[in-house]
C-alpha cells in the first residue's frame, strides 16, 4: 500500500437510541437528512473535499442500509484504487471476537488496517454531525503547532455546554483541561469529536488504554485524559461555522429546519464545496394544479398535489390532493394520501399515511419532545387516524 | 443466454433540429427537467440487457461526451463491454437526415466484427419513449427473423416535425415495405417506424459490406430494397412516443411531461431512465415562491411564480417573476418582476429584472444566447 500522510477513521457504529424510532432499524449515520442527504454524507464529503481519499468507516449497529449506501464510495469519488472507503465492522481473530467496546477500542481493533497505510496522522471523525469543514486547514494547524493531538473545538451557549466534552485552553490554544460532559462547565468551548493524532503516539496510547481494565476505551473519557496526564501537547483548533450534533429528535428536527431559514447559517445552496450523496435517479418533482408550496425544500421525484408549508421533502415523496403538510420532515419515498393534515411530524421512509388522517394535533401546553411526532420507516397509518403531537410511532404499534 | 450489442446513431440532423440547438447535437438536447435526449435511447438498451453500446457521434460532440463520460450512470463502465465512441462521417449537404448511414457503420465496422453477438439493437437518438427490446428479441427467435422493427400506430405526423417511415405489414405479420412519409394528418392509423430495430449482426455486416460503394445510403432504404428476401417482423409499441425534431416538438414533449400518466410511464415504472447526476441540493421555495402544474428539477430557488412550465437544474427565479408555459434550461437566472410566457430559454441565460418576453404557444420564443453567460458570471450567479 502506498504511504499516506493522513487517513480518516469515521465512527459510524453508534445506535443513536435517542433518535427513537428513526434508528430502530438503521444506523444513525444512515438517517436521511435535509431532503436528499443522509447524515453521513457530510463527513464523507468533507473528507474528499479536504483531499483525504482513504476513509475507514467503523460500523457496528444494524449496518445493512449503511453498507449498501456507502458501497465502494462512488458517489463521493472515494472509489479510489489508491485508498478509498472501507467498511470496518467488528471481526474475529484467533483469540475470538466481540463488539467494539468504545470509540478507542474500535480504532485499537483496526490498528492493522491503519498500519497498512503507514500514515503520519490519523483523523478521527464521527458520522453523525451536520457541518462542512476543511480538515486540511486543521491539519495545517496541527503541523504548525507541532502538536501531538489537535482537537477541533467550537463555542456553544454555556447552558448547552454540559452535553459535550469541555475544553479549557490557554491563549496559545494549548489545552490545559479536558472534561467530558461535566455538570458545571468552566468554558463554553466544546470538543466536536474531531481529532488529529500523530499515529505513532495514538498507536502506543491505544495499546496502553486497552491494557487498562478500568478504561471504557473511549476517546473523550479515557484517551484524551491519559494523554493530558502524560503531558503531551494537545492543542485546540477553533472551528467557526455551522456544526450540529443530531443526536436527539429535537436537534435532528432543528438542524433540518435550520435549512429553511431565510439566511441559513448552513447554506447548502452556496456551499463552497459540493455535498455529495447517493440518490436514485428520479425525474424532477411535479407540483400539481392545486399544489401550494411555501418556504420548503423539495427533492426530485416528489409529486405534490396538496399544500406544503415550511417543510422538507426527500426524494420520491407524494402529497395527495387536499392534504396540508406543515413544519414537517417527510423522509424519502413516503406517501401522504389525500385530505390529511400533517403538522410538525417526521414521517419515516416509505411510510404510507392513508386518507383523512390528522397527525400532530396540538395537545396541552408542554408536549413531549417539543411536540415533534415521529413515525417509523415503512409504517402504514390507517385511514382516518387522529394522533396527538409528541408521539413516537413504532411500526408494531400502528400496523 | 442471448448476446446482444447496441448501436445508437447520433450523426444526423432533422429538418428543423439545427434551429433548436445550433451549438449542441440533437442527442445532447436537454429534455424533461434533467435528462438529455440520448438518455432514452441508452436507458432503453441497458434496460433490455444490452451491455456493449457503440455511439455514432456527430461533429460538435463535446456536450455528448461530457454527458456520457465513461458511462457510469447507465452502468456501462464495464471491463467487459461498455460504451464505445464511434466517430461519425461527414454527411454532406443532402444526407443529413440519414439516421443510419452506411458510411457511419463502415467507418466503425469493428463494432460489428469484434464481437460474437448474435443480434444488434440499432436506434436513433431523438425519440422520447420507454421501451424494452426484449419482446422484439423474443419475436426474432420465435420467427427466426432477420430483422424486427418497432412501430407505433399514429394518426398524424405534425407538420412541424420530421418526416417518418411508414411500414406496410402483411396479415401474416411480415413487413412488405418501408416507405418514407411526409407529415400528414388523417383518420386512418398508420404504422410509423420508431427508428429502432433489432437485426442479426451478420446480416447488418453483410449490408455494410454489400453496399460498400454507397456510403450515403440509409439502412432503412436498404431494408426496403431487400424486403422480399428478408424475414422482417414488426413489433407494436402502444405507449408514449414523441420524436423531438423541431422547436415545436421539443416544446410539446416537455409539456407532455407535465401529464402524470406520461411521467409515470416514462420515469416511474420498473425500467428507469438513467442520466448523469450532479448532486444539486433540493429545490428551495421561498415564502413568495409558488408553482402550479410545474416540473422542477433539483437545485432551483423559486421565489417567483411558475406555472405550467419545466425548470431544469439550478434555475433561480427572483421575487415577482412570472414564468408561464415555458421551458427554462439549467442555471438560468430570471430577474425580479420579469415575465416569461411561451419561452424556451437556453442554459446559463441571464434575464434582467423587469424583462418581458412572450412567445406564442404554437411558436414558442427560443432564446439561445449563450453569450449572456458572461453577464451571469460577472453578477456572481455562476
Amino acid at each position: 500500500m502506498p504511504k499516506k500522510e493522513i487517513i480518516a477513521m469515521l465512527l459510524a457504529g453508534g445506535q443513536g437510541s435517542r433518535l427513537e424510532c428513526l434508528t430502530r432499524n438503521i444506523a444513525k449515520p444512515a438517517v436521511a437528512f435535509g431532503g436528499k442527504y443522509r447524515i453521513i454524507d457530510f463527513s464523507l464529503s468533507n473528507c474528499i473535499n479536504s483531499d483525504i481519499n482513504t476513509v475507514g468507516v467503523l460500523t457496528q449497529y444494524k449496518p445493512f442500509l449503511l453498507n449498501s449506501y456507502i458501497g465502494i464510495g462512488t458517489p463521493w469519488d472515494l472509489d479510489d484504487a489508491n485508498g478509498g472507503v472501507h467498511i470496518l465492522p467488528p471481526f474475529v481473530d484467533e483469540k475470538g471476537g466481540s463488539w467494539y467496546k468504545g470509540t478507542a477500542n474500535a480504532i485499537y481493533r483496526n490498528i492493522d488496517y491503519i498500519d497498512q497505510y503507514d500514515p503520519e496522522f490519523v483523523l478521527i471523525i464521527s458520522g453523525d454531525h451536520i457541518y462542512q469543514m476543511d480538515y486540511s486547514l486543521m491539519l495545517a494547524h496541527h503541523k504548525a503547532q507541532k502538536a501531538d493531538v489537535t482537537v477541533s473545538v467550537i463555542e456553544v451557549p454555556l447552558e448547552e455546554a454540559s452535553r459535550f466534552g469541555i475544553v479549557v485552553a490557554d491563549a496559545q490554544g494549548k489545552i490545559t483541561k479536558f472534561v467530558e460532559k461535566p455538570a458545571k462547565p468552566e468554558s463554553n468551548l466544546v470538543s466536536m469529536g474531531i481529532y488529529i493524532f500523530n499515529w505513532r503516539l495514538l498507536r502506543k496510547t491505544l495499546i496502553e488504554d486497552e491494557g487498562n481494565a478500568q478504561s471504557e476505551n473511549d476517546f473523550g473519557k479515557n484517551v484524551l485524559p491519559l494523554l493530558m496526564e502524560q503531558k503531551k501537547k494537545l492543542t485546540a483548533y477553533r472551528f467557526e461555522g455551522y456544526w450540529k450534533d443530531v443526536g436527539t429528535i429535537e436537534s435532528y428536527y432543528e438542524a433540518n429546519m435550520d435549512l429553511l431559514k431565510k439566511q441559513p447559517e448552513f447554506d447548502i445552496f452556496n456551499a463552497k464545496k459540493n455535498i455529495f450523496t447517493n440518490t436514485g435517479i428520479f425525474p424532477p418533482h411535479y407540483i400539481g394544479k392545486k399544489g401550494v408550496i411555501r418556504n420548503s425544500l423539495i427533492s426530485n421525484g416528489c409529486t405534490i398535489l396538496g399544500e406544503v408549508i415550511n417543510s422538507i421533502l426527500g426524494p420520491g415523496v407524494y402529497v395527495g390532493e387536499g392534504t396540508r403538510v406543515e413544519d414537517s420532515i417527510l423522509l424519502p419515498s413516503c406517501k401522504i394520501q389525500q385530505e390529511c393534515f400533517i403538522r410538525k411530524t417526521i414521517v419515516g421512509e416509505g411510510t404510507v399515511v392513508r386518507p383523512y388522517c390528522s397527525i400532530g394535533i396540538k395537545a396541552g401546553e408542554q408536549p413531549k419532545q417539543a411536540g415533534i411526532t415521529v413515525i417509523e420507516n415503512d409504517s402504514e397509518i390507517l385511514e382516518d387516524t387522529q394522533l396527538e403531537e409528541g408521539r413516537n410511532l413504532y411500526r408494531s404499534t400502528v400496523a | 443466454m442471448r448476446s446482444v450489442n447496441g448501436i445508437i446513431s447520433c450523426n444526423y440532423e432533422t429538418v428543423h433540429s439545427r434551429e433548436l440547438s445550433p451549438s449542441r447535437p440533437l442527442a445532447a438536447t436537454m429534455i424533461g427537467g434533467r435528462y438529455r435526449l440520448i438518455d432514452f435511447a441508452l436507458s432503453n438498451m441497458v434496460n433490455s440487457g444490452v451491455k456493449t453500446i457503440g455511439i455514432v457521434i456527430p461533429e460538435k460532440f463535446r456536450s455528448i461526451l461530457d454527458h456520457l463520460g465513461a458511462g457510469k450512470p447507465w452502468n456501462l463502465d464495464r471491463k467487459n463491454g461498455g460504451i464505445f465512441i464511434l466517430p461519425g462521417t461527414e454527411f454532406g449537404l443532402f444526407n443529413k437526415e440519414n439516421k443510419f448511414a452506411v458510411a457511419d457503420l463502415q467507418t466503425n465496422v469493428e463494432i460489428l466484427e469484434r464481437t460474437a453477438a448474435e443480434y444488434m439493437v440499432v436506434s436513433s437518438c431523438n425519440q422520447v419513449m420507454n421501451v424494452s427490446y426484449t419482446p422484439m428479441l423474443d419475436k426474432m427467435d420465435e420467427n427466426q427473423a432477420d430483422i424486427c422493427l418497432i412501430y407505433k400506430n399514429v394518426k398524424e405526423i405534425p407538420a412541424d416535425e420530421e418526416p417518418g417511415w411508414i411500414l406496410k405489414i402483411d396479415p401474416d405479420g411480415k413487413v412488405r415495405a418501408l416507405v418514407r412519409q411526409e407529415p400528414f394528418s388523417g383518420k386512418e392509423l398508420k404504422p410509423l417506424f420508431m427508428d429502432a430495430f433489432v437485426v442479426k449482426r451478420t446480416l447488418l455486416q453483410e449490408m455494410v459490406d454489400g453496399y460498400a460503394g454507397h456510403g450515403s445510403l440509409d439502412v432503412r432504404q436498404i431494408i426496403h430494397n431487400n424486403i422480399q428476401k428478408l424475414n422482417v417482423q414488426a413489433y407494436e409499441h402502444k405507449g408514449y412516443l414523441r420524436r423531438v425534431s423541431s422547436v415545436q416538438s421539443y416544446y410539446r414533449c416537455n409539456m407532455d411531461m407535465l401529464n402524470q400518466e406520461i411521467r409515470n410511464e416514462l420515469f416511474m415504472g420498473e425500467n428507469k431512465i438513467f442520466t448523469k447526476t450532479k448532486d444539486n441540493p433540493p429545490t428551495r421555495y421561498g415564502t413568495w415562491g409558488s408553482a402550479e402544474d410545474a416540473l422542477i428539477s433539483g437545485g432551483c430557488t423559486v421565489n417567483g411564480q411558475v406555472e405550467r412550465s419545466v425548470l431544469f437544474r439550478g434555475v433561480q427565479v427572483e421575487t415577482g417573476a412570472v414564468i408561464k408555459n415555458s421551458v427554462i434550461m439549467s442555471d438560468s437566472f430570471i430577474g425580479k418582476d420579469s415575465i416569461l410566457e411561451n419561452v424556451i430559454l437556453d442554459k446559463y441565460t441571464f434575464i434582467d429584472d423587469r424583462s418581458v418576453m412572450k412567445g406564442k404557444p404554437e411558436a414558442p420564443l427560443l432564446i439561445l444566447d449563450k453569450r449572456k453567460k458572461l453577464i451571469h458570471r460577472e453578477k456572481g450567479w455562476g
